[in-house]
């Protein structure tokens, strides 16, 4: 598996999410509809691994990564974890000239909400695909 | 200003509340540093676990604390999204967040991707919705 592009897909996810599990929406779009690079199932494993680690929320995508390529991938999540957060050193500067413009708030709120919603529909999806296998599992 | 710093980076927020702490006090060394430190480990366990995972998931005792384990999780995930949607559930700002969740809803429903999902709500909270934004 291309470690560039795992990289580049788990950084489109990071980077255009505001919180830890922010990210899983465009990680299972790109993951395991388009690209298919993983299973549900093992979109899902990730996301316990991730839940059951302390740390940041965000550290999932290191086993997503790992998950799609091995441990190069692993890599390549830790870095699409972590290169957001650079983003933060000249936020510093801009935030205090931005921050208090009405505009600027209302859309990163909006932007908060709306991720919420993608977060609800993430998470309901997994919750099926945990029945499912129970289910299975069970008969 | 480091708390909305964090909040308005993009990906984990403690992870950028760490980069601004560290520059704060060691400029670009102190960032990587707080970086690394607040990364690195919980990375280390997710990276193990996820491997040992990979090891033992065929047997049938595994994979029913997975599937278990995946109920919970998901519990866990919709937790996150209370506690992201909890301060927009204030009086003055509930209007603006129901508006921007049917959007969102909407466009999940269309079959949007998410990226598309955030921009829309970004240009809606940028243009319609600035008067009397969520604090």
């Amino acid at each position: 598996m291309n470690i560039v592009l795992i990289y580049l897909l788990l950084l489109k996810a990071t980077a255009t999410s505001f919180a830890g599990m922010g990210s899983l929406p465009q990680i299972q779009q790109d993951f395991v509809q388009t690209y298919q690079l993983l299973s549900d199932e093992h979109l899902s494993q990730a996301v316990l691994v991730g839940r059951a680690t302390p740390g940041p929320m965000g550290a999932y995508v290191v086993a997503v990564g790992y998950f799609a390529g091995g441990w190069a991938g692993a890599m390549a999540g830790w870095l699409a974890m972590i290169t957001p957060a650079l983003a933060a050193i000249p936020l510093l500067a801009l935030v205090q000239r931005w921050l208090h413009l009405p505009r600027m708030r209302a859309a990163v709120d909006a932007v908060v909400v709306a991720s919420v919603a993608l977060l609800v529909a993430a998470g309901v999806d997994l919750a099926v695909d945990g029945a499912r296998q129970l289910l299975r599992l069970l008969q | 200003v480091f708390t909305a710093v964090s909040r308005l980076t993009p990906g984990t927020n403690i992870l950028a509340y760490c980069v601004t702490l560290g520059w704060r006090l060691r400029r670009f060394a102190g960032a990587l540093v707080a970086l690394g430190a607040s990364s690195i480990p919980a990375s280390l366990i997710v990276f193990t676990l996820a491997a040992m995972l990979v090891r033992v998931d065929r047997y049938p005792a595994v994979q029913l604390g997975l599937a278990v384990g995946i109920l919970v999780a998901s519990v866990l995930v919709l937790s996150s999204a209370w506690n992201l949607i909890k301060p927009y559930l204030a009086r003055h700002a509930r209007v603006n967040a129901a508006i921007v969740t049917v959007l969102a809803l909407g466009l999940i429903a269309a079959g949007a991707t998410p990226v598309r999902t955030l921009l829309a709500a970004a240009a809606v909270g940028f243009f319609f919705l600035h008067d009397d934004a969520p604090r």
